[in-house]
């Protein structure tokens, strides 16, 4: 256990590394950083010189040597346009993130576990079909529309909640749901079809012969063996969630990790990118081993080492 | 037959089909007395398991008692209401199932999977108590070390060990009925005869009725008091063990016998019925076995008549037209001019 933990924080760290070495030699094309930071009657002069006094005037290779011996010490370098350390910056965002993401994740999941519990319980065809008729529909809308129309209805028109920004939970209620409405399509399918497949399994009707009743082997029997496929995508999920959902976070004018990437990218910021891609990459690869952690919990066949 | 602990009388099991409904068990009767094993013997698909799931209250959603009746203990369950038939299920009655690997569900401890058998008919039952029981059952289908076992998970026990546990937990709650599917069929040889000791040792400590399905003969004669042959959803021959044995009244338990391996080689090779059982959903008019039988060929009765159980001689009966010849008491019938 203890040799597969090792083997596993080693290949997080590869993977760490070979996101954030990739990431600086691609911003390194989007172009001159110092020609967005000056205004465009700025003296060559002028650019020369504030390119030397960000570093930039080093050959590549240079650079990406010293970038790696800071970044290892913590130190990504400073924001170009804020002129204050990078990792704060993001790090600052990430509770925003994680708001975001946690709320969306779980409410997405909880609605999906209640109504696929519930077609079980009645076995209402009726009702199977209607709720993955909604989930299509949830899944096809994309999501900058569906966050828009939300901000139309209860924004605009009812004025009940809050458009954009952070704030107290009545700002966290459109941006979540959004988000959480794409997350219930998915799971919704996923458990659906992980619950058919685990009824007919000889298992269950060793549950019934026992005296069991439908929503006691559902719950105590079905449910943890339906668990086990749904828990690796919902890892894969979260981590993509965490990296910021960069388009609700756009349209809510929400103050996450995502956003702050997003204006840095087209700022050409390189250490605020940077180090945003590291914080992720990291949220990415440590969701990624929990989960696989959680499977053995969950999974008593599954023993790593 | 008034002391009968299950009579199952004309029951009739439907199931869906495309072109309507398919009956899969057509008129099927049979008794277990009071600490009797009757063994029900038949090919795959003939009927027998779901007769016993029909019995259980548990047919899938696609099949339906159609007519009929079932009693169990004097009373009627096959129209019995679903809270009834829960506390019967693993108390009165309780079953064990063909494949020890997927009857067992693969993330509960073994222990936890007994000691709920006990807790859904006695939700009151404190945990040390329960786990006194488990061990204690554990120990009685001969687990070994039944402490250590009973927190392990079945992916962890041996296919023989697991139908063990599954015996274990089919007798938790002092059955009167214990229903075996199939219960040595994905056994290791070896591991057969050991099982079924456990399986008649539980029987005669519970004062229990055992109903043991299986398309081995071999394993029925040594351990049942009564078979019942199936053939195509129904009752091809009933009769106690020995008389069965000595003088088989239906063609096709003639040829279940025929086929069995002897050690005496009168004959190199294992004879076998030809032919394929038939679809259920298109049985051939009269006797469903006629075209695959020796004697009914071209017997006009056998293709237009279907044969009714008849008595044969004592607590025997066949659905044969031609039962006595098939026992051997006519001269067989020369060739068809």
């Amino acid at each position: 256990m203890t040799r597969y933990l090792a083997r596993r924080l080693v290949q997080a760290a590869l993977t760490v590394f070979g996101v954030v070495t990739a990431v600086f030699f691609l911003v390194e094309l989007s172009g001159d950083p110092a020609a967005l930071l000056l205004p465009t009657e700025a003296s060559p002069e002028d650019l020369a010189r504030l390119r030397e006094s960000l570093g930039l005037d080093e050959p590549l290779l240079v650079r990406y040597l010293a970038f790696l011996g800071n970044a290892v010490q913590g130190d990504f370098g400073d924001s170009f346009r804020q002129r204050v350390p990078a990792l704060p910056l993001v790090l600052e965002r990430l509770p925003a993130t994680i708001e975001l993401a946690l709320s969306a994740f779980l409410l997405g999941i909880g609605m999906a576990f209640a109504a696929s519990l519930a077609v079980r319980l009645t076995r209402s065809e009726r009702l199977r079909t209607g709720l993955l008729w909604v989930a299509f529909t949830f899944q096809a809308i994309p999501t900058f529309f569906f966050g828009l129309i939300l901000i139309l209805v209860f924004s605009v028109w009812l004025g009940w909640l809050p458009s954009l920004g952070r704030g107290g939970l009545d700002h966290l209620i459109l941006p979540a749901f959004s988000l959480a409405t794409f997350e219930l399509a998915l799971y919704l399918r996923l458990l659906n079809s992980a619950f058919l497949q685990e009824q007919s399994q000889d298992y269950v009707r060793t549950a019934y012969a026992k005296g069991g009743g439908r929503a006691y082997v559902l719950v105590r029997h079905v449910l943890p063996n339906a668990l086990l496929p749904i828990v690796t995508i919902a890892g894969i999920n979260l981590g993509v969630l965490l990296g910021g959902a960069i388009v609700t976070e756009t349209v809510f004018s929400w103050p996450g990790v995502g956003r702050l990437i997003v204006q840095s990218v087209s700022q050409r910021d390189y250490p605020v990118i940077l180090a945003g891609v590291f914080v992720i990459s990291l949220v990415f690869v440590v969701i990624n081993l929990l989960v696989d952690l959680l499977y053995a919990v969950l999974d008593p066949r599954v023993r790593y080492s | 037959m008034s002391a009968s602990l299950l009579s199952v009388r004309d029951l009739v099991v439907e199931f869906d089909g495309p072109h309507g409904p398919v009956r899969v068990v057509d008129e099927v009767s049979f008794d277990v007395g009071a600490r009797e094993v009757l063994g029900i013997v038949g090919e795959s698909g003939s009927g027998k398991s779901v007769s016993l799931l029909a019995v259980m209250g548990l047919l899938p959603a696609s099949a339906r008692v159609a007519a009929g009746e079932i009693r169990f203990d004097g009373q009627r369950i096959d129209d019995a209401p679903e809270a009834r038939m829960r506390a019967l299920r693993g108390g009165a009655i309780s079953m064990i199932f063909q494949d020890p690997m997927t009857s067992l569900n693969p993330v509960l401890r073994i222990g936890t999977q007994i000691g709920e058998a006990i807790r859904l008919h006695a939700p009151q039952t404190p945990k040390a108590e329960l786990r006194e029981r488990v061990e204690a059952l554990l120990a009685s289908v001969g687990v070994p070390d039944p402490a250590t076992r009973a927190r392990q998970f079945p992916h962890e026990f041996s296919g023989g060990m697991r139908q063990r546990a599954m015996i274990a937990m089919a007798i938790a709650n002092g059955p009167k009925l214990l229903i075996a599917d199939e219960p040595t069929t994905a056994l290791d040889v070896t591991i057969q005869a050991q099982v079924m000791d456990v399986l008649e040792g539980v029987c005669q400590d519970n004062h229990a009725s055992m109903i043991l399905v299986t398309h081995d003969l071999g394993l029925v004669a040594e351990t049942a008091d009564r078979i019942a042959v199936m053939y195509s959803g129904r009752i091809a021959e009933t009769a106690p063990t020995d008389a069965l044995f000595a003088r088989p009244s239906h063609p096709y338990t003639r040829g279940l016998l025929d086929s069995l391996p002897t050690l005496d080689a009168e004959h190199d090779e294992l004879r076998s019925i030809p032919g394929q059982p038939p679809d259920m959903a298109a049985r051939p008019p009269g006797c469903a076995f006629h075209p695959r039988c020796t004697l009914g060929q071209g017997r006009p009765a056998c293709s237009s008549e279907r044969p009714d159980l008849r008595t044969v001689g004592i607590r025997h009966a066949a659905a044969c037209h031609y039962a006595e010849e098939a026992a051997g008491d006519a001269p067989p019938r020369e060739a068809a001019q």
